[in-house]
């Protein structure tokens, strides 16, 4: 099919070269969307490593508690691991901070700010994002961010220790802060954690900025919002949760802060016992007035990490069936649906604390409700498989596994919104299992599904297929070794955030599955060896590809080059049709481009013709 | 007489925009629109607490210092006026105008913050409203010391404003800058309108 | 088929969109004298004897009054097309949603049954 002419040097976009920029401007401090992009994939791939990692650490003491961590145990400090026996505080510090990371250092920024600033762009016809110099600080203030936050395992009292949650009265009394003034109490884990929390929603909010103002402003002449790709449509609806939830944390969390440094009380009740001592504070606040901050942003923030992945899972199943998805309208619906009723459920995870019950019904029924439009999603995904010419590439492995793990994933979610079982199942391990279901098998596997996908468009060149495939089905099966264990022992009873579970005789009949999950962990950590090294392998040695080898119907495979220019397309682009025109009757090929006009596209056997020729 | 303008080579301010609405203008609404979310979830925090807390105790009216926040709104909403009529200035083609009125906008502001750096150690220092003394003092300088980096926020962005208008860079054609440092000022007035009666007054 | 609006031929000064300049100065300055008066006014009903309901109420709307003149003309919302109206429609709603749905928990009003 035909693809834009120009490449090499000449700038595309109809806009005048400018000259070359130095290396620094150009790959480092770049205001380029697709570099920002791959920083921003790289970073986030790092940090991901960095969480699982701490796991890794938790997991050795769940099956093993007590007994000194193999290799690296001698060379933690004394703080963390006295003769490599894992401290319970250095484990809650795991536990906190492997939280933190997976959720606002990995998954987030790799979902949307890798993904979203790399592809949308193109997908829409745009030659860049209506603010590069703002994206541009979005990654330094989300990298300073970042290294901020793992960097407080380094200060005196080591990390947080509250759990991503950081609930008050805990985080605002945590190391002691009472105590400690001035740089002492700046210097500690639980502050840090709310310091590193203002840089990271800072970069987010700006990125969500620009990816509204980009999606409203910069489509391509034609590019109706019902032409839209339905990976668009999940990172604007996404951008928009960013910038109404976000806020609400950070005005929690400046409330915490003064807590912690100006020795308010906004979260401090009266009369409180802290650690065995009454709190020389006189008290007022209101413990679960952070709750409901912490969540107003928490929930919406789960769907921020499930969005971008249903829109990435989508463009795979599109261009990996051959055929239009399946319900788009009714996609995009079910989208809006989503985003909108993700507002008024946050308290379902609070249905344990005390909160009136006339606050529990209400969101109980808004949790129920918020199932629906999911279910429509996921069978709309299930749909487009129907009749489909199914080619099953390594993103097309993710991406159909993808479908029935999110499906557990979020059925196992339902008895968690009803209160009458989640009364019983609140912060059991069936909690973490339900949750990792939907984001580690869930979003996890349609992030690798789009890196495996975008890989030629960014680099030029094709990940290895094998190696691709073995990471799929290794990962995949360890990933149900680590979890579905997991919901078994938390059906049974077993508390989350516990350093030792054979203290308690009710978890003694499923200790046995630590063993497993913890093996699992293990294979899981060894699978991914080779999708590390067939990634930087295949960056210079991988195949290189033409600029469509998915045979894509949208703007950011057919338009454009692999890798796209500065500018990303030689000329303006007009939009003809939706964006998953697939085998349409009467076209040449099996996939006609978003930009193509008719006239290039029609011609060859006409259906009838081909029938008669067989 | 602006400087010249090629016809084929946009600024990246005059770009068509598929909603007509330019960039800048669009994103500053959307960055407002983030700013309601974090001032109301304190101003919702300081409600539900006020109202819900046995232990919010609020110190005696005389002791808020109502005349001088009374004054201190009045500079704010003034610092507005002269904003809006910067911008009319420039779009009537009155550089000189714009610049005296930026300049009034930004000695307001700063007289804005003057007011509250008497403000505050006059509460903390002679009547005991401190950030720990209590949930009103924690709320009292946790909302104004936000609403006062925002405001300082504000200066900054129209320093540069006046900074470029002294230059010469503001046309009636090319002063969207000036719209949107204007919309951006103007959402720090109105929080205050907000904040004013609800720190002081209620 | 859309076409990108906003085209170079169509450039508006902001002028032209907000409305004469010259007219606009005279509603700018009767704007700020409302909001003068207004603020003289909520001082002064402060004053007055009246019920901590009736205070809270009149207070909040004279607040409103003023929050309405000043997005209404001093940031030209008046002007505004659909998007930018959606966009502060938009986060009205949400803040809307935060306190009145943790009210009933936190201060203890707008709900139904306790416990």
């Amino acid at each position: 099919m035909q693809t834009p002419a120009t490449e090499g040097h000449a700038v595309a976009g109809g806009h005048e070269a400018h000259p070359e920029l130095p290396f620094i401007r150009k790959y480092v401090f770049s205001t380029d969307h697709k570099i920002i992009g791959i920083q921003y994939m790289i970073t986030s791939l790092v940090f991901l490593l960095s969480g699982f990692a701490m796991m890794l650490l938790m997991r050795w003491q769940l099956a093993f508690p007590g007994k000194p961590i193999p290799l690296i145990g001698a060379f933690l400090p004394e703080t963390m691991a006295p003769g490599g026996v894992m401290l319970p505080e250095f484990y809650n510090m795991l536990g906190a901070m492997h939280g933190t990371i997976m959720v606002f250092l990995g998954v987030v920024p790799l979902g949307v700010a890798a993904f979203g600033n790399f592809v949308l762009p193109l997908q829409i016809g745009a030659k860049d994002m209506a603010f590069p110099f703002l994206n541009m600080l979005s990654y330094w203030i989300f990298l300073i961010g970042g290294t901020l936050m793992l960097s407080s395992f380094l200060l005196p009292g080591g990390a947080a220790q509250s759990g991503w949650t950081s609930y008050s009265p805990l985080a605002d009394l945590a190391d002691g802060i009472l105590q400690k003034s001035g740089w002492d109490a700046v210097l500690t884990g639980q502050t840090m954690w709310l310091i590193s929390m203002t840089f990271i929603i800072t970069s987010s909010l700006f990125g969500a900025i620009n990816f509204i103002v980009t999606t409203m402003n910069l489509r391509a002449r034609g590019m109706t919002w019902m032409r839209l790709p339905f990976f668009v449509w999940c990172q604007f609806v996404t951008a928009i949760l960013l910038v109404l939830a976000f806020p609400v944390l950070q005005g929690g969390a400046i409330l915490q802060l003064m807590d912690r440094l100006g020795k308010a009380n906004f979260f401090i009740p009266a009369n409180l016992i802290f650690g065995g001592a009454p709190v020389d504070q006189p008290g007022g606040g209101n413990p679960l007035l952070w709750q409901h901050l912490f969540w107003f942003l928490a929930h919406p923030e789960v769907y921020v990490l499930l969005l971008p992945e249903f829109g990435i899972v989508a463009e795979i199943l599109a261009s990996g069936t051959r055929k239009p998805l399946f319900g788009y309208k009714e996609l995009v619906i079910s989208l809006c649906a989503i985003g909108g009723l993700s507002f008024i459920v946050w308290a379902h995870h609070m249905f344990l604390s005390g909160m009136r019950t006339d606050v529990t019904k209400f969101f109980t029924v808004t949790t129920m409700l918020i199932s629906i439009p999911s279910v429509m999603v996921l069978t709309c995904f299930l749909l487009s498989l129907r009749n489909g010419s199914i080619h099953f590439t390594t993103p097309m492995l993710f991406a159909l596994a993808f479908v029935p793990m999110f499906g557990i994933g979020g059925l196992t979610g339902l008895p968690l919104g009803f209160t009458p079982t989640d009364i019983y199942l609140h912060d059991t391990l069936y909690v973490i299992g339900h949750f990792h279901y939907v984001v580690v098998t869930g979003s996890l596997i349609a992030l690798f599904a789009g890196i495996y996908y975008w890989f030629p468009k960014m680099f030029g060149r094709t990940m290895n297929v094998f190696w691709g495939k073995v990471h799929f089905w290794i990962s995949i099966i360890a990933m149900n070794g680590i979890f579905l264990p997991m919901m078994v022992q938390g059906v049974s009873g077993v508390l989350r955030r516990q350093y030792d579970p054979s203290f308690q005789i009710h978890n003694r009949p499923t200790l046995i599955l630590n063993l497993v999950m913890s093996g699992s962990a293990l294979v899981l950590a060894l699978a991914q060896i080779p999708f590390i090294v067939n990634f930087f392998h295949s960056l210079f040695y991988g195949r290189k590809v033409e600029s469509n080898p998915w045979k894509a119907t949208t703007l950011d495979w057919a338009a454009c080059p692999s890798p796209p220019p500065h500018g990303n397309f030689a000329e303006e682009i007009t939009i003809h049709r939706g964006p998953y025109e697939y085998s349409v009757p009467g076209h040449k090929t099996d996939w006609s481009p978003q930009h193509i006009a008719d006239q290039h596209l029609v011609g060859g056997p006409r259906p009838q013709q081909q029938q008669a020729q067989e | 007489m602006s400087a010249a303008r090629i016809p084929w080579i946009l600024d990246p301010s005059d770009e068509p925009t598929s909603t007509g609405v330019p960039h800048g203008k669009l994103g500053m609404w959307v960055f407002l629109a983030s700013e309601v979310m974090l001032f109301g979830s304190l101003i919702s925090s300081y409600i539900v607490l006020r109202l819900g807390s046995p232990l919010f105790i609020m110190p005696p009216h005389e002791m808020l210092g109502v005349p001088i926040a009374f004054v201190n709104t009045l500079i704010l909403i003034i610092s507005s006026v002269t904003m809006v009529l910067a911008l009319a200035a420039i779009q009537q083609n009155k550089p000189g105008q714009m610049i005296g009125y930026m300049a009034a906008t930004i000695l307001c502001g700063l007289l804005f913050l003057a007011v509250k750096a008497y403000e505050y150690p006059h509460k903390w220092v002679d009547l005991g409203i401190t950030m720990s003394s209590g949930l009103f003092g924690s709320f009292y300088f946790t909302m104004t010391g936000l609403h006062g980096l925002h405001v300082l926020g504000g200066l900054a962005f129209n320093t540069y404003i006046l900074i470029q208008g002294v230059r010469g860079k503001w046309s009636p054609h090319r002063c969207e800058r000036v719209e949107y440092a204007g919309i951006y000022w103007h959402f720090v007035d109105l929080v205050w309108v907000v904040l004013f009666p609800l720190l002081y007054l209620l | 088929m859309e076409q990108p609006k906003h085209a170079l031929s169509e450039v508006q000064t902001s002028a032209q969109s907000h409305g004469d300049p010259q007219k606009m100065v005279r509603v700018y300055l009767a704007i700020f004298a409302a909001l003068a008066i207004l603020t003289v006014l909520t001082v002064w009903v402060n004053s007055l004897h009246v019920t901590r309901v009736t205070a809270i109420s009149i207070a909040a709307f004279i607040a409103l009054v003023k929050v309405t003149l000043i997005a209404m003309f001093f940031m030209h919302l008046k002007v505004e097309g659909k998007w930018i109206y959606g966009v502060v429609v938009l986060s009205l709603i949400a803040i809307l949603i935060l306190i009145f749905l943790i009210s009933p928990d936190i201060a203890g009003i707008l709900g139904g049954a306790r416990s």
